[in-house]
């Protein structure tokens, strides 16, 4: 039996052709595949390679959720581990990138990997000047404001 | 826009929350003055409750001795190596200016970690004093105490020191006939009792220590000195909804024969203890008894000691360091950090909540 088979259209144009299993992990796609019988859906804010990466992620849970069955927790484990690896293995621009698909998507376990990892580098962190200079966050501080909460913190005994 | 730095505050501030709230607790305190969004987040209820359901849970090991509150890290990793340097598998770290306060005990509950220097205004809920039994209730801020007079009959003999678990605290209780967990609940201001049946295991049995196990179980600690040979053992309550239920089965996690002919003082006289049931490994230390024994003795300053013992009973004595004062500790205590934290000019309302004053 033929799978059904949907096409799924980067910012570049470039055209990807999925199983509609694989592409309903995200939430809107299933819904949009749903409303509408057009069976191609152009994701004019996504790159090509950002949504290779999301198809990739995609084909590896389908498989997985499709052939669990009873062995599903060890599988699980395995899978934790592929993800794990998926995103050690992407830089942290596109690592961004990725999370704002898996949002714009919603793809709830995709969301939640890349979010995790961002989490373990802020956590990697030493202390301020290394998270504003790792994710250029503007220091809005003074030091005079500074100064003034940590007095304030200290107990009044 | 460059490609080549991440965005982290280009991102919907809501997909920025996500993600920062899987960031470990001691890691954002670190990073509070990141920027002052970051800041004002940290202090936003919602966003601290988000936190500690989704963050994962950092375990830390105190210490209190002489009035000083240390983070205490053991590497349980070393513990089977015969050639590790016993000195190296336990580091302890003062927190700052925690001398200063004249802490005499610590609680932990909810990640709040209350100090109590023995002073009226303290800023515990509930505090204990073993001569009379009397449990006082207080509000922070509030400056007034109230006395509970529903313990339940016979609790007048607490061997333990409280801990918190789930929003209730617990104490060991010995009755006559048998040992018992008694429990307040902060909710309902009333107090419980949960049968402990170990008094079979010796007549000398006695309950020295309780201790909280990952933020689910409560372990207990018992000595019997006189038997031959003198033993102790450590109990772990099998069941995680201990705060729900009326009865608690128990299983054993570790018996330690004690050597007679080298007695090892300070095994016999543990009143604080933390295990790791994943690494089969107990962390014991010995408190009062044995502390103002030697006092009398030497006035010295004495060596603190610790005990790690591990998976085959093996026993590590490591020294942490010097005491002085023999009435506060050494003690060991759990605490799992979060982001919670007193509000100034607040009080504490009955469910445990704190709403600001007006």
């Amino acid at each position: 039996m033929s799978k059904k088979m949907i096409v799924l259209k980067s910012s570049e144009g470039v055209s990807f052709v999925v199983e509609e299993a694989v592409a309903r992990q995200s939430k809107i796609i299933s819904f949009l595949v749903e409303e509408f019988p057009d069976r191609e859906l152009p994701l004019t804010n996504m790159t090509s390679e950002i949504l290779r990466k999301t198809i990739e992620y995609c084909k590896k849970h389908v498989v997985e959720d499709d052939g669990g069955g009873d062995s599903s927790s060890s599988s699980s484990g395995d899978l934790k581990e592929w993800d794990v690896k998926f995103v050690a293995e992407i830089d942290q621009p596109r690592l961004m990138d990725l999370l704002m698909a898996a949002n714009y998507l919603d793809i709830p376990s995709l969301l939640d990997v890349t979010c995790q990892k961002v989490a373990d580098t802020i956590a990697a962190c030493n202390d301020e000047k290394e998270i504003r200079a790792t994710f250029n966050i503007e220091n809005d501080f003074t030091e005079e404001e500074v100064e003034a909460i940590r007095m304030e913190n200290q107990y009044p005994i | 826009m460059t490609k080549e730095t991440l965005r982290l505050l280009e991102l919907p501030w809501d997909l920025v929350i996500e993600i920062i709230s899987r960031v470990p607790a001691t890691s954002l305190s670190r990073l509070r003055f990141t920027c002052k969004r970051w800041y004002v987040l940290f202090k936003d209820e919602e966003f601290i409750k988000k936190h500690s359901d989704k963050a994962a849970k950092q375990h830390m090991v105190l210490m209190l001795r002489d009035h000083r509150v240390y983070s205490m890290n053991v590497n349980l990793h070393g513990i089977h190596d015969k050639f590790v340097d016993p000195q190296t598998l336990v580091n302890l770290k003062a927190f700052d200016n925690s001398g200063r306060f004249g802490i005499r005990n610590i609680f932990h509950c909810d990640g709040l970690m209350l100090c109590e220097n023995g002073s009226i205004k303290l800023v515990v809920q509930l505090s204990d004093y073993k001569q009379n039994t009397k449990f006082f209730l207080g509000y922070e801020n509030n400056n007034s105490w109230r006395c509970l007079d529903d313990i339940p009959a016979k609790c007048n003999s607490i061997t333990s020191k409280g801990v918190s678990l789930k929003g209730n605290a617990y104490w060991t209780v010995a009755k006559e006939e048998e040992d018992v967990l008694l429990s307040f609940d902060f909710s309902t201001e009333r107090f419980g009792e949960i049968g402990i049946p170990f008094r079979s295991i010796g007549v000398d049995c006695c309950l020295t220590a309780l201790s909280v196990v990952r933020e689910e179980q409560l372990a207990v600690l018992y000595k019997m000195r006189f038997t031959h040979p003198p033993k102790i053992e450590i109990w772990l309550t099998t069941d995680d909804k201990i705060d729900q239920t009326k009865v608690v089965s128990w299983s054993k996690f570790l018996s330690l024969e004690l050597d007679e002919n080298n007695p090892q003082k300070g095994l016999s006289c543990v009143t604080s203890f933390f295990i790791d049931d994943e690494k089969k490994a107990a962390v014991l230390s010995p408190g009062l008894r044995v502390m103002r024994e030697l006092e009398y003795r030497n006035k010295r300053n004495r060596v603190t000691n610790v005990y790690i013992v591990g998976e085959d009973n093996l026993v590590m004595k490591i020294p942490v360091g010097e005491y002085r004062l023999h009435y506060v500790g050494p003690f060991i205590y759990n605490y799992v950090p979060s982001l919670v934290q007193i509000q100034h000019g607040g009080v504490m309302t009955r469910e445990g909540k704190r709403k600001n004053r007006h």
